[in-house]
């Protein structure tokens, strides 16, 4: 092709290109594609992921803790708390991003899609930041679901990755949004959607009407699952994954002494739970010896990950009791061990000091005022204030110092 | 002032294009390199399918969809319609695997997903729908005191104009 003819066919392709966008924004033009709809949400979503982001660090490094990281003790519902706004403000931001997305969404078709590198970068993190919403909402409402099978990657590690592309691909998007959307936020969302009411002159949803629907309808998802998080609200809890009263001894389950494999070594006769490692006087406890300990009660709430919080009442020995006993020094840490294979996810877990010498701490024997249930983690299990569930580690076999 | 102003958009543009693209690599890093991921590329795959399921289906749909009521429908049932649309929408988008009662697979305890799901969905969207209907009533009334009297379909649409 000589280079004439070439430049004759490029020129056509850009024309055609500037058509094919043209008819796609003409046909997808509404007054509610507009700045304004889009900086309000965009504002909005963006303070939601950011808190959605702060809580969901905070749960990453409480289930998965560094060296360095230790959740306080009190006050005892502060884990609860950080999970509840996390799952609630993921489910609120679903609305926020949907209808944001429809907002933009014609502007996918801008002519010419590149202006230079700088814009080109930007308009490549949108893939990072639309992308990684949709898959950490998506993954979200799947894990809090247990749709596990649709997910071909381990959930915890690749949510908190993505969610650094989620943030990058928002830092980008402010830097070059900014300008705009303050002169959005100035001029007002404009005609029709000054007008009063809902309705705009030509019968649809005005701006205003458009961003109050977006925000009640997230309003109503939060309605109808903050039961399972707020037990006192649980009758509304229409679509939650769980009723935090629903279980043994009227407390959840997320998983079963059955599916744990344990049931056999937990009602053993000959059960003993054994205290070593670095301690001067290494013991082993029956249930009958533990049972004739010092006792103490705790009310202290089963918060789960995936963001359900069930209040319960517990009796037990405080693990620092136990630990005085083997002559363990006051500032170590501990490994408590399940019954459950080693080698199976959760089935141990670190107890750094400050929560050994919460008074609260407690290796468990009754759950509301009866002996513990199997399923709950029968003969003993870990309860401790501020700690993940899947850190209250069930079936105890071993309590080892470091 | 002007420039100044110009330079300073320009400035705080270039320092967040850097940084969003060092935490993006960050990401990117972990997403890959940290081994209990397992199967990133599965995840990455995820991410760019869902983006291209929302910007080449479940966008477009919805568009075609708000040109076509703005076309069938009177002028003063649209903005409920929307308002149920919407809500109706999102309500099926977060519930869809509790309808689709996959959470009842392997490891499930029996405390987990303890409602009939269908029934409380349908609950949530009569609820939906009974506040739609509330708005195309009121809006009917409005239309009405406004004219006075009458039935009205949708002022005859622009070309392409949808919501």
């Amino acid at each position: 092709m000589d280079a004439g003819r070439r430049r004759h066919v490029t020129a056509a392709g850009r024309v055609a290109g500037r058509r094919r966008a043209d008819w796609v924004q003409e046909r997808a033009s509404s007054p509610l594609h507009h700045e304004w709809v889009a900086t309000v949400l965009g504002v909005s979503l963006g303070i939601a992921f950011a808190l959605c982001f702060l809580t969901g660090i905070v749960d990453h490094l409480a289930q998965h803790p560094p060296s360095w990281f230790h959740l306080p003790t009190r006050p005892v519902n502060l884990y609860g708390i950080n999970e509840a706004v996390h799952v609630l403000t993921g489910i609120a931001s679903i609305p926020l991003l949907l209808a944001k997305l429809w907002t933009v969404w014609p502007r996918l078709f801008t002519w010419p899609p590149v202006r230079g590198l700088a814009h080109a970068l930007e308009r490549l993190s949108l893939l990072a930041l639309v992308g990684g919403s949709l898959f950490q909402l998506f993954t979200g409402v799947a894990n809090i679901d247990y749709w596990y099978s649709s997910m071909p990657f381990f959930f915890p590690t690749a949510h908190f990755w993505v969610a650094w592309l989620v943030v990058g691909g928002l830092v980008v998007h402010v830097g070059a949004k900014a300008p705009t959307a303050a002169d959005a936020l100035a001029v007002g969302p404009g005609s029709p959607a000054s007008s009063v009411g809902t309705a705009a002159p030509s019968g649809g949803l005005t701006r205003r009407g458009f961003i109050g629907a977006t925000f009640a309808t997230g309003g109503l998802l939060v309605a109808t699952v903050v039961g399972e998080s707020v037990t006192p609200l649980r009758k509304l809890a229409l679509l939650a994954p769980r009723n935090p009263t629903v279980g043994p001894a009227s407390l959840p389950v997320n998983e079963s002494a059955a599916q744990a494999r344990v049931t056999a070594a937990a009602l053993d006769p000959g059960y003993v739970l054994t205290v070593g490692g670095n301690c001067r006087m290494p013991r082993s406890f029956s249930l009958a010896a533990l049972r004739r300990l010092p006792q103490r009660s705790a009310g202290l709430a089963i918060t789960c990950t995936e963001g359900w919080i069930a209040p319960a009442q517990w009796r037990g020995v405080p693990l620092r009791t136990l630990l005085r006993l083997a002559g363990a020094a006051p500032d170590a840490a501990v490994r408590v061990e399940s019954l459950e294979a080693q080698h199976r996810l959760y089935s141990s877990s670190v107890v750094d000091p400050a929560h050994i010498q919460d008074p609260d701490t407690l290796l468990a024997l009754e759950l509301n005022g009866r002996a513990l249930d199997l399923d709950h983690g029968f003969p003993v299990r870990l309860i401790a204030p501020d700690r993940p569930g899947v850190e209250q580690t069930k079936w105890l076999a071993r309590v080892i110092v470091l | 002032m002007r420039a100044a102003r110009g330079g300073c958009r320009h400035r705080l543009s270039a320092v967040c294009l850097v940084g969003g693209w060092g935490v993006i690599g960050f990401g990117l890093h972990g997403l890959v390199a940290d081994s209990s991921t397992r199967a990133s590329l599965g995840s990455l795959r995820t991410l760019v399918l869902l983006n291209v399921a929302n910007d080449a289906v479940a966008v477009p749909a919805a568009v075609a969809l708000g040109w076509l009521l703005r076309r069938l429908l009177p002028a003063w049932t649209l903005a409920g319609a929307q308002v149920g649309l919407l809500a109706s929408a999102v309500v099926l988008a977060y519930s869809y695997p509790l309808l689709g009662d996959w959470g009842h697979g392997t490891r499930a305890g029996y405390s987990r997903l303890p409602w009939d799901y269908g029934w409380h969905v349908g609950e949530v969207l009569a609820a939906v729908w009974v506040v739609s209907g509330v708005l195309m009533a009121w809006a009917r009334r409005r239309r009405r005191r406004a004219s006075g009297g009458g039935d009205h379909r949708s002022p005859a649409p622009t070309p392409g104009a949808t919501a």
